[in-house]
């Protein structure tokens, strides 16, 4: 084995780290998987990708029961057999010396120690039940994530919510997807896309907005390219504050001043409307004009419009007129108008208002139920649809994104659970954002929330404003389960070991309602163990087994179990997938699409249109649907069957720049890297490229404050600040600044400085904008040495 | 001058011998493979990193450790295992010794050879 001296260290430490926490370590465990020449596997196993919102359909070598490579599934309809660099490389990490394998509980010295399962277990109930006792049942609180299965948010969702009678039940969809959730709710009425990924490839006009799609969903974006590169008469326009490789394809870029889309999204709609490119026949008959209580007519609307002038809007956002009024043309005379978005619309205070201006476009210009026409937002998650959205696993939600506010949705899933009528409080729960403020001490009264089990996500890096919220991670009783050690197992109290993908299968939904089944391939490394089964065996100390059954230990039996439940209780509602049995997602090698009646559809490509969605034939939505109708919005909650095309004002971020804070900043992805860094980082031939975080700047600034390629800066915002070097490219516009998001090492952790101001309807908060200053603080320092979080009890001093 | 001659021939007599192994000929440390990739000083075919960039891997994302591997794993011309993770449909249909590089321009890979 060829290892440098800094390589061997690492391991040293890395050995010492696990050797302290009774961690077995073998030279196979130290040893990376070697490029033999030929992958050579004892059999591939099917499954879906750990990553992004895309949902690749992946196959898993496995070789002498552990998992050796991964490839691409051809037959999957998502991906076609192709994989990221982040995806292709699962297996490089599951294996690493840092793996979890033994829960740890901390001891009267603050320090992690080794505990057997039960122990580990039992001090879990005894803490909650004594929480509930003392400070009641919202006391104990429940933070998940878009990448655990759908069989566990689920199961965890349905024992908060069913069995304690709390809607303390979060998850870091609210951070990521929120505002698109209540984006689509608010303009058509149900939340996610009518289209699918299909319809990139009949679509004449592509509108690509706060994306980055060539990083954040770099296979989706290997699928538009070959698009255009088969029909170059396809036009894409990227409107996004940055110049990145999204844009290089593009025909058209609109660049913009953070924050200030919306106004651009208004001048795109005068624009269509002025010169009579819009689709009258189609507003008539299918939308409604609306500020969401009065409604008003086309010309009301237009003029409304009237502010947003091109010329006028120019000045606001530095987006030239003329690329406007080239965008609105493109929009709304191509024929097939598709718009892509992501967390570039979500993280923003006004980010439902954003989405709603993109649903605008379509109403207007009738560019919706028709293939290649379509409003898609792009999940971050692999199963932050599947798993949050869908199952419902947020504070106000219930199964099939049904609200706990409606009395008539309580009843239904209270009968279908068979648990006691007004089991489930009717009254909401926090945010995320607020349910982190109100986590504290025992004896802390002004925080009523005690104890905390975070799943497979780590708030203690993700969260904005870390300053603010950390003490409160640190005060509160935090159970927090994962496959490697992260920030937030620096402050947890128990620390549970948990399962892989690939040790534990199960479903997960992505971006195009597909609902995809990975099997277990190979059993988790020392007592590590599915969250499915945690959770399962902390509803049996809590007296919730009849509510949770699905304790066994055979992970893909409990799956199949949690996800018969769940059909079960959607089976009446426009998400259902009572036909994706588990039998028929083992067998399938490309998912199902909800809606999915029966056992017998195929799965749906688009919604709301008569003959491809099956809603329109389903008990309860075909009384309503008029006969003749084509095309119609059966979710709309005035029963008109219209979409909302939203009057909404406009405005820009929560914080701009002043003469304090002079430079816009924004964050987001990194090809290489995924979220918080702590799988990808440890896949060296990956990091590599990305191992820390640094300050994208414009040449243009650099020289203004007399900044060389390397320099070190300080930059701080009202909340916090970060130390790191510049990397001065023509990427940004001049004034906006870029730090990307996945570096572990304190001094360079973004959300120190993001901003945790909240939309007021999606209760997201807004990471891509916040207003900073620069300080050059010396020249170039080495700071290319990744860094994770090796040693359980590394303290994290903030 | 004599002397640096020397010294140039013995490390390109160092550097093929190290690739020949299937080592990469000195440690790869923290340097970005483009760096030195990029410098005709270090490298005989500097043309590449250029050809890469343009080229749908460098669009995303797929970089030089990706197929080429670090100092662990190194592989100067990788082979169709390094392919197929990504493009498995067509490895399998890539019969026999056929290399991926027989048929798709190392570094440009955009379009197939027959296409160009």
């Amino acid at each position: 084995m060829n290892m440098t001296r800094r390589e061997m260290l690492k391991l040293s430490v890395a050995a010492s780290a696990a050797a302290a926490v009774g961690i077995p370590l073998t030279a196979e465990t130290l040893t990376p998987v070697k490029n033999s020449g030929e992958i050579d596997v004892d059999r591939w196993v099917k499954g879906v990708c750990r990553f992004c919102g895309t949902g690749c359909g992946v196959y898993i070598g496995v070789k002498a029961n552990k998992v050796v490579a991964m490839k691409g599934n051809p037959e999957a309809k998502t991906n076609f057999g192709y994989l990221c660099v982040k995806g292709s490389m699962i297996h490089k990490f599951m294996y690493h010396p840092d793996r979890l394998t033994t829960p740890l509980i901390r001891n009267q010295n603050g320090k992690l120690e080794p505990a057997t399962w039960d122990k580990a277990l039992d001090l879990i109930a005894k803490k909650f039940k004594d929480y509930q006792t003392r400070f009641g049942k919202n006391s104990v609180a429940y933070y998940g994530s878009g990448q655990c299965t759908t069989e566990e948010s689920y199961t965890f969702n349905k024992l908060w919510k069913g069995g304690f009678g709390s809607n303390y039940v979060e998850g870091n969809p609210r951070l990521c997807m929120a505002s698109a959730v209540a984006g689509y709710l608010s303009s058509i009425g149900s939340d996610e896309p009518a289209g699918t990924y299909a319809d990139f490839e009949s679509t004449k006009c592509l509108f690509i907005t706060g994306s980055n799609t060539s990083e954040a969903h770099p296979i989706l974006f290997r699928r538009i390219w070959e698009r255009k590169r088969k029909d170059p008469s396809l036009k894409i326009i990227v409107c996004e504050p940055r110049k990145t490789k999204t844009s290089d394809i593009a025909d058209l870029w609109l660049p913009i001043d953070p924050g200030t889309d919306l106004a651009v999204f208004h001048s795109i709609a005068y624009e269509i409307i002025k010169n009579g490119w819009h689709d009258k026949a189609y507003i008539e008959k299918l939308a409604r004009i609306t500020d969401g209580e009065k409604t008003f007519t086309l010309d009301e609307y237009t003029k409304h419009l009237s502010q947003f002038d091109a010329d006028a809007v120019a000045k606001m956002t530095r987006c030239p007129a003329k690329s406007i009024r080239q965008a609105a043309e493109w929009f709304a005379k191509s024929g097939a108008t598709m718009s892509i978005w992501c967390m570039g619309l979500n993280q923003r205070s006004r980010g439902v208002w954003a989405n709603n201006l993109i649903h605008n476009l379509h109403l207007i210009t009738g560019n919706f139920g028709k293939p290649g026409a379509d409003s898609f937002s792009l999940t971050g998650q692999p199963n932050a649809c599947g798993g949050v959205r869908e199952t419902g696993s947020l504070s106000h939600l219930l199964p099939g994104c049904r609200l706990v506010a409606n009395p008539a949705a309580r009843a239904q899933v209270e009968k279908a659970w068979n648990i006691k009528d007004g089991t489930i409080d009717p009254k909401p729960g926090p945010d995320t954002v607020e349910m982190f403020a109100a986590l504290g001490a025992e004896n802390d009264t002004s925080k009523p929330i005690k104890a905390i089990f975070i799943c497979t996500t780590n708030p203690a890096q993700s969260m904005p404003n870390l300053p603010k919220y950390l003490p409160n991670m640190q005060a509160g009783f935090l159970v927090v389960a994962d496959i490697f050690p992260t920030r937030t197992t620096q402050f947890a109290d128990v620390v549970l070991p948990a399962a892989f993908l690939y040790e534990k299968g199960g479903v997960y939904g992505c971006s195009e309602r597909r609902s995809q089944l990975t099997e277990k391939a190979v059993n988790p490394p020392g007592q590590a163990k599915p969250d499915i089964w945690i959770a399962a065996q902390i509803a049996k100390r809590m007296g919730h087994s009849k509510l949770i059954p699905w304790n066994g230990d055979d992970s893909m039996k409990a799956n199949e179990l949690a996800w018969t439940d769940y059909i079960k209780v959607t089976k009446d509602t426009e998400k259902t997938l009572w036909g994706a049995t588990y039998k028929r997602l083992k067998e399938s090698k490309e998912g199902i699409q909800w809606p999915c009646p029966s056992e017998n559809h195929p799965g749906t490509y688009k919604r709301y249109v008569r003959g491809m969605d099956p809603v329109f034939d389903m008990p309860g939505y075909k009384e309503k649907i008029p006969a003749n109708a084509s095309q119609y919005f059966y979710v709309d909650a005035k029963g008109e069957g219209k979409a909302n095309i939203f009057m909404r004002a406009y405005a820009g971020a929560a914080e701009t720049p002043n003469a304090e804070y002079p430079f816009f900043l924004t964050t987001g992805r990194v090809v290489e890297q995924w979220h918080t860094g702590t799988m990808t980082n440890r896949v060296p031939e990956i990091a590599r490229a990305h191992p820390n975080a640094y300050l994208e700047i414009h040449p243009t600034d650099a020289s203004k404050l007399g900044l060389k390629q390397g320099d070190m800066v300080e930059v701080t915002s009202r909340r916090g600040k970060n130390t790191l070097p510049v990397r001065i490219v023509e990427v940004a516009l001049p004034g906006v600044l870029f730090i990307p998001m996945h570096d572990q090492k304190k001094e360079r952790m973004v959300n120190f400085i993001c901003n945790d101001a909240v939309d007021g309807a999606s209760k997201e908060p807004e990471y891509k904008i916040a207003a900073v200053k620069i300080t050059r603080i010396g020249g170039p320092m080495d700071v290319a040495e990744q860094y994770n979080i090796s040693d359980v009890n590394e303290k994290f001093v903030f | 001058m004599k002397i640096v001659a020397i010294l140039c021939f013995t490390t390109l007599l160092f550097a093929a011998a190290a690739y020949a192994s299937g080592e990469h000929p000195m440690d790869m440390e923290k340097t970005e493979c483009i760096i030195c990739h990029s410098n005709k000083d270090v490298v005989s075919k500097p043309e590449v990193v250029k050809e890469w960039n343009q080229s749908r891997h460098s669009y995303t994302g797929v970089g030089c450790g990706n197929c080429h591997g670090d100092e662990n794993n190194f592989q100067e011309k990788p082979l169709k295992n390094a392919c197929e993770s990504c493009h498995s449909m067509q490895v399998a249909e890539t019969k026999g010794n056929v290399q991926c590089s027989g048929c798709h321009a190392v570094h440009t890979f955009t379009v197939h050879r027959k296409m160009r």
